[in-house]
């Protein structure tokens, strides 16, 4: 018996993240682990950065997820002459009541999709700051709370850069983790091509899962344990991305909350109350890459990324799990 | 890079593991260590090799801050090393015609050149060999307490760096020794603090304790056997005592010259320890005297050449034992156990006269009963040992034969010296005698009374100080010293006091030994140093004996110190505490168990410890008797209610006992056996769960349902919520089935 989260709200949670999974999956062919992924987030409460070409299904993914769970999806294209009121909303003067009154813009949402997220200038993409880490905007001096659960899903392609900024690493750091879809495998995308086209708008998911479901989702991952060998094993990892001489700097402390976040939530995905190493190291990647720029100049992002992912993959070779 | 599985360092834990090139870093710095150790014994050798240790130790650092050093060292060096070195060998032999010395230099030459060459098997097992020979030759000659440490660190090097090397040896890959000028690969990066933070990562303390116990056990054994084989003298059976470095001490003088200006350095070392059976027997101040000077000649004091000659020459050759014809001593039992260190003077230090004296080995000594002065024939080279039976201590030494002489029966030359002779210009004793006007008044007086009038003129005229003055000017030294009121040390006081007394017709001499000692509250014994060496006086008392003076300022006396004084120095007697007087314990627990350690302690402590077997054995069977009469007693009293009661209580607390063992036992067993293993937070079970879900995986189970169910129990264990402890041991238990099932199967 557990001391911190009962065996039976493990098991409604794991059912629960299982209802979800399998509906998600009628949309999603041959993408489980990329499912997993986003569940995590989800249990998490983090935003996800997804980095892939256009047309393998991001939108498909933000939008089933958002049905499954019966809550409201926005989706706002990112282009250089978005304005931040485009995003958040803006205060317009109403002649009946003859006051300024707020009109919410699409980030008031529980899923949002910020499409081609490095299209907007710096400005624009700031908007998000603090909405994605407080869940709320303040316009003319006032707060206004999203929804909630509020999760943004952001899609950015690595390959074509031509007239985009670069998200700043106070940006990057809101994201929980970075994922990549990739293309589905030969039987699956003769699946998908077997139905019948049409917008993401078409996709028909019953909610399998209400909100207040996924708000105790998240409650419950927060409480899953954590042992301190684990704890500490974080850390080495964490110092290790620190004095690692290839990386421009290392993880910052929310990094390191966000890989314990994490592999909290996958843990209550594998319906356990703790987490293990195993968690941690299926996590480091995703969570951790992002974050990290190499310290030396490169020419090609795509480079870039992998020589993140191999200088991280040496690192998790080298440090000895907590046994 | 070859990952090595030792159990040294990994013991099936999933912990950091130390690469092959690694164990080569460790070694090459323990071979280092041992070559480097095993030259600094030569320091305790006479054979002229302290430039070469102090090459070889200066090689040994270099090679091990530089490791690829070796490298640099021209292929024709090592072409040509051999050759040279058996012509060296053979030119040092030729030229110093003795071959030991010349064996220790060629093997400190071989230690050198293994150090500058990286080393393949055969040379490793050569730098063994090479420092046994080396420590085995310096530790039978000197048996002293830094060669038992050195032995014990030599020992644990050794230990260390054999099993390296059969580690290293059993990857078949250290026999691909470097060409030279080529750096192997595990002397390319050597980063000596990251490499102990590697070697402190990858032990497990279980195997450096075994490690300990297993050296602790060849320490034991050792010790056994060292109790248990006979005693035989091998550095007489060898004469190797020739080669022992003479290490001469400050202090003690077997002459006094007052010509120049002396000064005396405080050598703070041992000069000898006492250990007495009966401390009470332990004067307040104790006087040992080593030497008498009697004959003032040339400004100085000097033992009579006949009774030098008399000392030189030995009458016990190879004898252990001497009387020491002191009558009435016959039933005083006190053994006073003298521990001598070399390089002090071959005369040996006595309170006084003795029953008995023993020496730890046949050797060649002389003993003057009529003085009671005892000496070897030459200054012993080693620590050496004496026991002493029924010693006088008194300030009161009676002298028959001088009393006889004294009163015209005897012969002068059959009693001694001249006690009373003073050869001094005329000037000089002039001077002297208006000096003895003024103490002796109209004459009369007694020895005694003179000899406090005398000590308490020196006391107003002179101060005493380490170093003396004399003031310039012409005639004997001493009486000018007299005349001025310059400060001196207890030479200038003694021999003063002897021209005075002698210029008063009162017969004296002096005696130099040392006053007093430190006892040592760790030991139990006097630990005496150089710098406590004396000098004072004896005076005739004019009828049957000599009586001590002492009249150096701040040890004043007088034959038998009063009851106040003999307190108060006994008070004042310094006690020895902190680090430096446990080692003096040490080293006396040194003497006493292992350099004096001869056949009659071998028989002694044997019979002692029957004895003691014999006792508890007849104890035990008291008890066990004792236990059996009560039990038949108590059965045959007659039968009551009480009687039943305390059956059914001893029932019912018996059967209690053997629900809680049946119910708790192997929990508090495994708690007791796992306590004190404080990683993971000091939790035992998550320890103890990590270690089997590294088992199950290593065979590669957990693979079917139960597998699963197990391991997932286990991680539950050893990574979930605290507060499982009730259920660990049934996993546990299910995880050593498994185990033993899947090496079963697997074998």
């Amino acid at each position: 018996m557990s001391d911190f989260v009962s065996g039976a709200a493990i098991a409604e949670a794991k059912a629960a993240l299982s209802r979800v999974r399998a509906n998600m999956g009628l949309n999603i062919k041959g993408k489980d682990d990329v499912i997993d992924q986003v569940l995590i987030c989800l249990a998490a409460g983090g935003h996800l950065l997804i980095e892939d070409l256009p047309g393998v299904g991001k939108t498909t993914l933000a939008y089933s997820l958002a049905r499954s769970m019966d809550c409201v999806f926005s989706r706002i294209q990112f282009t250089s002459d978005l304005l931040p009121s485009d995003v958040t909303g803006v205060a317009i003067y109403d002649e009946s009541v003859r006051e300024f009154v707020f009109k919410r813009g699409p980030v008031f949402a529980n899923v949002v999709l910020a499409d081609e997220i490095n299209r907007a200038t710096p400005k624009t993409q700031s908007a998000l700051l603090e909405v994605m880490d407080r869940a709320r905007v303040t316009v003319d001096g006032e707060p206004h709370a999203v929804g909630s659960p509020f999760m943004v899903f952001a899609t950015q392609n690595p390959v074509d850069y031509e007239g985009t900024f670069p998200l700043p690493e106070s940006q990057m750091d809101r994201f929980l983790m970075r994922i990549h879809m990739g293309y589905p495998l030969p039987a699956d995308e003769l699946e998908i091509l077997r139905t019948i086209r049409g917008g993401y708008d078409s996709i028909q998911l019953n909610p399998v899962i209400v909100r207040s479901e996924v708000l105790q989702l998240q409650s419950l991952a927060a409480q899953v344990f954590v042992e301190d060998s684990v704890l500490e094993y974080v850390l080495k990892l964490v110092s290790a991305t620190r004095t690692e001489a290839e990386f421009k700097s290392g993880i910052s402390v929310r990094g390191g909350l966000a890989l314990k976040s994490a592999a909290q939530a996958r843990a209550l995905l594998m319906g356990r109350d703790f987490v293990v190493p195993d968690d941690i190291t299926h996590l480091v990647i995703p969570v951790f890459a992002h974050r990290l720029a190499l310290g030396r100049p490169s020419s090609d992002a795509v480079e870039e990324r992998r020589a993140v992912t191999t200088v991280l993959k040496r690192i998790l070779a080298a440090l000895p799990l907590p046994v | 890079m070859v990952r090595a599985a030792w159990p040294l360092i990994s013991m099936g834990k999933k912990r950091q593991q130390l690469s092959v090139d690694e164990l080569q870093q460790i070694k090459w710095a323990l071979g280092t260590c041992l070559a480097v150790l095993s030259a600094w014994t030569g320091f305790y050798l006479d054979v002229n090799a302290e430039l070469w240790i102090a090459a070889v130790t200066l090689v040994g650092a270099a090679v091990l801050v530089r490791p690829k050093l070796p490298s640099r060292v021209p292929g024709w060096v090592h072409r040509l090393a051999f050759p040279v070195i058996v012509a060296a060998f053979v030119v040092d032999l030729y030229a110093s015609r003795d071959t030991l010395p010349a064996l220790v230099r060629v093997e400190l030459l071989l230690l050198g050149y293994r150090l500058i060459s990286y080393r393949r098997r055969r040379d490793d097992l050569q730098i063994v060999v090479l420092g046994l020979f080396l420590v085995v030759i310096a530790g039978v000659l000197t048996v002293s307490l830094f060669f038992a440490v050195q032995i014990l660190a030599f020992t644990a090097c050794a230990l260390g760096f054999l099993l390296l090397t059969t580690l290293v040896d059993a990857t078949r890959t250290s026999e691909a020794v470097a060409a030279p000028g080529e750096v192997p690969a595990w002397a390319q990066d050597i980063h000596w603090r990251r490499l102990v933070g590697r070697v402190r990562a990858a032990s497990d303390w279980r195997v450096v304790a075994l490690g300990a116990v297993l050296f602790g056990g060849v320490v034991v054994v050792s010790a056994a056997l060292f109790l248990a084989i006979p005693r035989f003298e091998v550095g007489n059976s060898l004469f190797l005592d020739r080669l022992i470095k003479k290490q001469s001490r400050t202090g003690f003088s077997e002459t006094i010259r007052f010509g120049d200006v002396t000064s005396i350095q405080a050598d703070e070392r041992v000069a000898f320890t006492v250990d007495v059976n009966d401390s009470k027997r332990l004067p307040g101040v104790p006087y040992w005297r080593m030497v008498l000077l009697d004959e003032y000649h040339e400004g100085g004091f000097r033992m009579p050449a006949e009774l030098r000659s008399e000392m030189t020459r030995s009458r016990s050759e190879g004898r252990t034992r001497a009387s020491g014809g002191v009558s009435g001593r016959k039933g005083d039992v006190t053994s006073w156990r003298f521990y001598f260190e070399p390089g002090v003077s071959r005369f040996l230090p006595l309170a006084g006269g003795f029953n008995e004296l023993r020496f730890n080995r046949a050797l060649a000594f002389q003993y003057n009963g009529k003085l009671r002065l005892l000496a070897l024939s030459a200054e012993p080279a080693e620590l050496l040992g004496y026991e002493v039976t029924g010693m006088e201590t008194s300030a009161v030494m009676p002298d028959n034969l001088f009393a006889e002489s004294d009163r015209g029966r005897l012969r002068p030359s059959r009693a001694g010296p001249d006690y009373r002779k003073l050869a001094l210009a005329p000037e000089d004793r002039r001077r002297l005698d208006a000096l003895v006007a003024t103490l002796s008044g109209q004459g009369g007086i007694s020895a005694e009374e003179f000899s406090r009038r005398a000590t308490a003129w020196l006391a107003r005229n002179h101060t005493y100080a380490m170093e003396s003055t004399l003031p310039p000017g012409l005639g004997d030294p001493l009486v000018r010293w007299l005349t001025s009121k310059g400060p001196g040390h207890c030479e200038f006081f003694a021999g003063g006091f002897t021209l005075l007394a002698r210029a008063a017709g009162y017969p004296v001499r002096i005696v130099t030994g040392f006053k007093g000692g430190n006892w040592n509250a760790f030991s139990d014994s006097l630990i005496v140093r150089n710098s406590m060496a004396h000098a004072w006086c004896e005076i005739w008392n004019g009828s049957d004996a000599w009586i001590r003076v002492d009249p150096t300022p701040g040890a004043f006396s007088v034959g038998e110190p009063g009851p106040e004084m003999a307190a108060a120095q006994l008070m004042g007697r310094r006690l020895d505490s902190g680090w430096g007087a446990r080692f003096d314990g040490l080293r006396v627990f040194w003497y006493r168990r292992v350099v004096n350690f001869d056949q009659g302690t071998q028989l002694e402590l044997a019979s002692g410890a029957r004895r003691e077997i014999r006792e508890a054995l007849r104890w035990l069977r008291g008890e066990v008797q004792g236990a059996l009469k009560q039990g038949e007693a108590w059965l045959r009293a007659p039968w009551s209610g009480a009687r039943w009661g305390v059956i059914g209580l001893g029932a019912v607390l018996a059967a209690g006992l053997a629900w809680v063992g049946a119910r708790h036992g192997r929990g508090v067993w495994w708690w007791l056996s796992t306590w004190g293993r404080q990683r993971h937070g000091g939790d035992p079970v998550r320890r103890e769960a990590g270690r089997w879900l590294l088992q199950i995986e290593a065979r590669g189970m957990g693979r079917d349902a139960e597998g699963e169910a197990l391991r997932s129990d286990l991680l539950r264990l050893r990574y979930g919520p605290p507060g499982r402890a009730a259920r660990a041991l049934p996993v546990f238990a299910r995880a050593r089935k498994a185990v033993r099932r899947g090496g079963r199967r697997t074998g």
